[in-house]
């Protein structure tokens, strides 16, 4: 991206605070527009409102490509004069000019791609600002050919992959509904059993059963839910309901502590496989060192299916992606053979595109028409007020890796030894903060105490902290609400007030620091920890 | 210093719907426009001495060891800036070829310690192996490493890497690794002539602008800049081809391997969506694989307050599947589930949920895109059709919007250029 800019193409940021991409060596952003958190949806609905008012929308990419009903209607509510940035300025912080030049930038410059993580998905519109996005990728005609479209960027190495591979509760393998009884019976004629037509938990609803007490035994592979969900306190309720808790893992992360069973996990170094990037390529990971523990992860499921009474038949991962290929229509034409003779394969790969599909959409949408959905903008219920008058957005940084269970136990903490709370001068001053000594930041959900940074990087009432270290308690304070479709958490957006102090914990962090404490104690003692 | 062996063309590749065909010590050679003599050299299987050329910078034209000869052409011109001609006779060996670049490494090398046998990339120096390529025989201007810098202090400060500058030729490999492939500027080149020194600003590396992608390291042709895991274990004797766990990037790397043991990440050339770049923590963080808080022993327990027990693999997945499916007789089908990870496999993560399904004999199957992704398949699918990126990362955009994440920060590689 940076190199594309400095051969001169044109950046549009939007996000609360300063990032280094607004301005950086050799780069500048055109427009940085620098909405308050939880706005999303009133700026996106603000550009899209200036570019089909201004008439610089693709009349006959829109009449060709997408749905006409479903557009007009859409095109209705979007000129409506609330969407225009004049009056959604008020709400959003971003000066109507500043968004209107962008609007036509965005527009009129030529190929335009947006790239997007999570400061767009978690939020309680979450799912509306991205059908947001593709109204107005599709209404600038920026989709389906090289140099535009709209593209998530994806925290994890696999996220793409787990999803693509049935991990949600509604959905097999390939995003194909468990209600389907075509998809069942594929399924359960392969896999020899009857598929459930009634979708399972989400994990939000696994964590309420749990405390509930109609739900008892749970198996995590490889994910922190303790410390990466939100409202930990709840979490934690919830997995000390638990029965049973099998945790497969390379180490004792926050959800072993309230395990009964580890099973040792293997690192991407021991192992072999595939992992499917955002761009939906496909690529192998060959095993470079033996499991430390003697079994890859595979085996270990394997093993556990067999003593539930449900023999799996695999000698390699080959035969397993053999078996996804078979069952999923987008995964026909992968296998590790043809992996390794071409690199990589994104899918869709089958007959119909046998080295698979570098950009998908080019001559027809996959649902066939593009369909606008109309995307009013709901305040989210997290609201400021007197008591919790500032913002908290939780966000990563470069140098450590989500949970930082792996990158926590390298050198990287050079670079960050601690999640520390950012605020802008004005705030700090008014509260009497100074730069790096302790503050109290208390939510309706919990409270926390982190060192503060003063940074201009903040804009005034919005504050910002990294979840990378598990006694930071950054998500004691997150709440629980969620997207409307998906329940995707609202990380982004969090009520608190801040206040300074000079105690280094909070309650909450001294009953974790004891708890964790106490689980070091229970690790066997030839283990030299 | 790039994978052991990798092959270095000298100049980037370039695309072009011209061809270009020229003569090249006697061989007829077929390259598209725009490409130099010194990667036309390559493709015709002849190798030009080179210090200041890799393939994935520009030409620099600095170090003056590619010099050639051009049918035609007065002087010896550096063939890694000369654009490949229709008809060109390049003559790569040569009497007075070979004494123009013996003289040349003979001015590095005066400005060089001889210290071979114990430097960490002895075995896989460009600077040591094009000593071997022109014959240097003698250094009649002083040698033994009596240069300006032999009492410069080494930095060690970033925790993977150290910079030495005794060992330095000047090249500006790593300052062009810096701007082109990293895009961080964090390196200079101070200074002329003798005094010529990379600087990391005005501080010592872990302190400046450096982001620790690796960039600059991978690119020095000499131990100026090089991994400390490489001079504490050594150089390694193979390596595999894999894909990095960190973020959805997916960079592919080669794992370099002594015995069974890592001893460095070099994110690879061949690679389709980093094409040899990486950050700080794909190229670097790779220790937790082997720290000792790895837990390689099967655990059991009856409550979360006993102590842990250590068991064998077969105790411990008897125990987890009897406790499963007594939950199951006692409380119903779906009291129990499962949770994938996206840090896992593809195959690995459809196990799980194919244990679920099959063997749980229920729905409950959730993953951590949960708490992060699923509006993007939710939106997506609604709108377009499918929950995935419509294309690929390789910018040919004009304008580019970025809305609300940072980028830099998290996904420090996306959109490495087509090629």
């Amino acid at each position: 991206m940076k190199r594309r800019l400095r051969a001169g193409a044109r950046l549009i940021v939007i996000d609360p605070r300063g990032i280094d991409l607004v301005r950086s060596a050799h780069i500048e952003a055109a427009h940085h527009l620098q909405l308050r958190p939880g706005t999303n949806v009133a700026v996106i609905n603000a550009l899209a409102h200036v570019v089909v008012t201004e008439g610089l929308y693709a009349e006959s990419f829109v009449r060709t490509r997408c749905e006409q009903p479903a557009f007009d209607k859409w095109k209705a509510f979007i000129s409506d004069p609330r969407h225009a940035p004049e009056v959604t300025e008020e709400v959003t912080g971003v000066p109507a000019a500043e968004l209107r030049a962008a609007a036509r930038l965005y527009a009129t410059g030529g190929n335009a791609a947006i790239y997007y993580g999570l400061g767009v998905t978690e939020h309680s519109q979450g799912s509306t600002m991205v059908m947001g996005i593709a109204n107005l990728a599709m209404v600038t005609g920026n989709i389906g050919r090289p140099g535009v479209g709209v593209n998530p960027l994806r925290g994890q190495n696999n996220v793409q992959g787990s999803c693509d591979m049935g991990s949600f509760p509604h959905e097999l393998p390939g995003y194909r509904h468990v209600s389907d009884p075509a998809v069942r019976a594929l399924f359960g004629a392969a896999w020899g059993v009857d598929i459930d037509s009634e979708p399972g938990l989400r994990i939000p609803n696994m964590f309420d059963a749990a405390i509930g007490g109609s739900f008892k035994g749970l198996y995590v592979q490889g994910e922190d839910i303790a410390q990466s969900d939100p409202n930990t306190q709840h979490v934690f309720a919830a997995l000390e309901s638990l029965e049973c808790l099998v945790v497969q893992d390379l180490f004792i992360n926050e959800t072993a502590k309230f395990a009964h069973v580890f099973l040792p996990g293997s690192s991407f170094l021991e192992k072999d496989g595939t992992f499917t990037n955002a761009e939906r390529r496909i690529s192998r990971v060959r095993k470079v060192t033996p499991p430390l523990a003697g079994k890859a992860d595979w085996e270990t499921t394997l093993a556990l299916a067999e003593a539930l009474g449900y023999p799996m038949h695999y000698t390699h991962p080959s035969q397993i992606m053999d078996e996804i290929a078979r069952l999923t229509p987008t995964f026909t034409g992968v296998s590790y053979a043809r992996l390794d003779e071409l690199g990589s394969i994104q899918w869709p790969c089958n007959d119909k595109a046998p080295v698979g599909t570098p950009v998908m959409h080019i001559d027809e949408f996959v649902r066939g028409k593009g369909k606008f959905v109309i995307t009013e903008y709901v305040a989210t219920e997290e609201r400021v007020n007197r008591k919790f008058p500032l913002i908290l957005t939780t966000g990563r940084i470069l140098s450590q890796y989500n949970v930082g269970a792996q990158t926590r136990r390298t050198a990287n903490n050079t670079w960050h030894d601690e999640d520390r709370l950012e605020l802008h001068p004005h705030d700090a001053e008014q509260r009497g903060i100074k730069d790096g000594e302790w503050c109290k930041i208390v939510s309706r959900a919990g409270e926390t105490i982190l060192r503060a940074t003063i940074s201009e990087r903040m804009q005034p009432g919005v504050v910002y902290t990294t979840f990378h270290f598990p006694g930071s308690g950054a998500n004691v304070i997150t709440t629980e609400n969620s997207d409307w479709a998906t329940n995707c958490p609202e990380y982004k957006v969090t009520a608190v007030q801040v206040s300074p102090t000079t105690e280094p914990a909070s309650k909450w962090q001294r009953r974790f620091g004891e708890f964790s404490e106490q689980q070091d104690a229970l690790l066997p003692q030839s283990d030299p920890r | 210093m790039y994978s052991v062996k990798e092959p270095d063309a000298g100049t980037p590749e370039r695309k072009s719907s011209e061809q270009v065909t020229l003569e090249i010590d006697g061989h007829a050679v077929t390259v598209p426009a725009g490409t130099s003599v010194m990667r036309a050299a390559a493709d015709a299987g002849v190798r030009v001495p080179k210090l200041c050329a890799t393939e994935s910078l520009e030409a620099f034209g600095s170090c003056r060891l590619c010099l050639v000869q051009i049918e035609g052409r007065r002087g010896y011109p550096a063939s890694c800036t000369t654009i490949a001609e229709p008809g060109m006779k390049v003559r790569t060996q040569s009497d007075p070829l070979a004494k123009l670049r013996r003289g040349v490494m003979e001015m590095y090398i005066s400005d060089h310690p001889l210290d071979c046998l114990t430097c960490p990339t002895n075995g896989n120096c460009e600077l040591q192996e094009q000593a071997g390529v022109v014959g240097l025989r003698e250094v009649r201007y002083g040698e033994g490493g009596a240069n300006h810098f032999k009492k410069a202090e080494k930095d060690t400060s970033n925790p993977y890497f150290d910079f030495d500058p005794a060992k330095c030729i000047a090249c500006s490999r790593c300052v062009r690794a810096c701007e082109e492939v990293q895009g961080t500027f964090a390196l200079t080149l101070q200074g002329r002539g003798f005094e010529s020194k990379i600087a990391s600003g005005n501080t010592d590396f872990k302190s400046s602008e450096c982001v620790s992608c690796g960039a600059c390291v991978q690119a020095c042709p000499t131990a100026t800049l090089v991994e400390k895991s490489i001079v504490e274990r050594g150089q390694p004797d193979h390596s595999v081809v894999t894909t990095c766990a960190y973020c959805g990037v997916g960079c592919s790397f080669r794992a370099e391997v002594k015995g069974s043991e890592v001893v460095r990440m070099v994110p690879n050339k061949d690679g389709h969506a980093n094409h040899g770049h990486s950050c700080v923590k794909g190229r670097f963080a790779w220790g937790y694989a082997t720290h000792k808080d790895r837990i390689t022993k099967p655990m059991i327990r009856s409550s979360i307050r006993d102590p842990w027990r250590e068991v064998s693999w077969d105790e411990a997945i008897a125990y987890a599947a009897s406790e499963f499916k007594r939950i199951q007789a006692e409380h119903g089908r779906g009291a129990v589930g499962g949770i994938t990870s996206s840090r896992c496999t593809n195959e690995e993560t459809y196990l799980v949920q194919k244990l679920v399904r099959a063997a749980f004999g229920n729905n409950n199957v959730d993953t951590c895109a949960r708490v992060c992704h699923s509006p993007t398949g939710y939106g997506l699918k609604t709108t377009l059709g499918e929950s995935a990126a419509p294309r690929t990362s390789t910018p040919s955009s004009t304008p580019t919007s970025s809305s609300s994440s940072a980028p830099t920060r998290r996904t420090p590689t996306p959109c490495s250029p087509r090629r």
